[in-house]
């Protein structure tokens, strides 16, 4: 009878070692991997920044002269610096232009479409208060480039941009 | 009495004995069987940081040795920036009294760029992938421009070019037709390649077949000012160009501007 006893307990904890390690591998499932998307337009836009009482208009012309810049500065050294810092894939958009864009290949604006503002907020700042607006901003855009081979190249396509602008002013 | 209840006693005991050693032993064995082997989330990120960073360093090293382009900085590789933690606004809220002006002080920074539901795929200039692919493809049969030209590789609608007629004696400028891609460029100084050559003279100019392959009007004396609208054809293919040729200084008759209006096949 004692040995049935041994011999079982012998068996329980062998049982019980083996239940062990068993669940050590089967417990490495898959976890929820967020996949890599785009910036989300969610995000603050700053550190310590104030919600507007009222959305503030932004006016066409800042936004048609801000398209403009973005234009003049693509496929040019300033380039990444109009490039947020949360701009998905920016070191690879970067690396490709350098790699693969015609010096000569140039941006330009055909036609600014719609605009509206996405969120707003202001920063505090003794140097003048800042407006900050989340802009999403529709352009017909069309790539200029000569090909050795084929002569004059554009490629038109119409692109939604959302930007950040930053726009000085006093806050109360 | 005692016996009974000591012989149920163990039946019990060796039955939950036995159901323990089925859950205990079989089931995670069968579980185990089914699942496939996976690994650690964070021992395949180090696996794949390590292939790609190697990867990503020898690429720089050929990139630095082959393709730096004078002018051009190389943009340094860092660790991918993740976006920081949206945290909520407090509420309330302030008000701008003195309302941002139009002198233009203003930054912006750009935080993504989208192709439109309504645009084509390839042409987003702030997209990676479309940088690396179609926006700067050229295919064999011409541009793929999506203007509003009468044929895919319409580069001469609309379009002008201005040539010279200082003392030489070849054509100064011209149309070369393809008949198999029906596209259309203007060309400078050349041709008997060009479908049509155009000539500066005095008070007129010359324009006729460059190219033997073509059957059309041929050395005809024009008019400056005149549009024309002439038909060119090969091999079955019938191409109807409207086209002008205007002399801006009527005091210098060597210089000209050939026009393009419509090119149709």
């Amino acid at each position: 009878m004692v040995i049935q006893k041994i011999f079982v307990s012998i068996i329980a904890v062998i049982s019980i070692l083996v239940y062990i390690t068993i669940n050590a591998y089967a417990q490495e499932v898959r976890r929820i991997q967020p996949i890599k998307s785009p910036a989300s337009i969610d995000e603050p836009l700053a550190e310590g920044i104030q919600p507007v009482k009222k959305p503030i208009p932004i006016d066409r012309q800042t936004i048609e002269k801000t398209m403009q810049k973005i234009a003049e500065s693509w496929n040019s050294p300033d380039m990444m610096n109009t490039l947020g810092k949360n701009f998905y894939e920016k070191d690879r958009l970067m690396d490709s232009m350098n790699s693969k864009a015609p010096v000569d290949a140039r941006l330009r604006i055909m036609s600014v479409g719609s605009y509206r503002v996405i969120n707003q907020g202001i920063k505090l700042d003794p140097a003048g208060d800042l407006l900050i607006s989340r802009v999403s901003v529709t352009a017909k855009t069309q790539v200029e480039y000569n090909d050795p081979a084929n002569g004059f190249q554009r490629r038109q396509g119409e692109q939604e941009y959302i930007i950040k602008i930053t726009q000085k002013g006093v806050a109360q | 009495m005692k016996n009974i209840f000591k012989k149920k006693y163990y039946n019990t005991t060796e039955y939950f004995l036995i159901l323990f050693l089925f859950i205990t032993l079989f089931i995670p064995i069968f579980s185990s069987l089914r699942a496939e082997h996976v690994e650690t989330p964070e021992s395949f990120m180090s696996r794949k940081k390590t292939s790609y960073q190697a990867a990503l360093e020898a690429l720089k090293a050929e990139y630095r040795r082959w393709c730096v382009v004078a002018g051009k900085p190389i943009i340094p590789f860092g660790e991918q920036e993740q976006p920081p933690v949206s945290v909520g606004q407090p509420p309330g809220g302030l008000e701008m009294v003195s309302t941002p002006g139009l002198d233009g002080n203003f930054t912006y920074e750009i935080e993504q760029v989208y192709n439109s539901w309504s645009s084509q795929d390839g042409t987003n200039p702030f997209s990676w992938v479309d940088v690396n692919g179609n926006l700067f493809y050229v295919s064999s049969s011409g541009s793929s421009s999506s203007s509003s030209s009468s044929s895919v590789g319409d580069q001469c609608t609309g379009r002008t070019m201005s040539f010279e007629s200082s003392g030489r004696t070849n054509y100064y400028a011209g149309i070369v037709l393809n008949e198999k891609t029906k596209s259309c460029k203007l060309v400078g100084f050349s041709a008997v390649s060009s479908t049509i050559y155009f000539n500066s003279l005095a008070n007129k100019y010359q324009y006729g077949v460059g190219d033997a392959t073509w059957t059309g009007p041929s050395a005809n004396i024009a008019m400056y000012g005149t549009t024309y609208i002439k038909q060119y054809s090969k091999g079955g293919e019938i191409a109807t160009i409207k086209f002008y040729v205007n002399n801006p200084t009527p005091a210098d008759n060597s210089k000209a501007v050939l026009g393009v209006t419509s090119v149709n096949w």
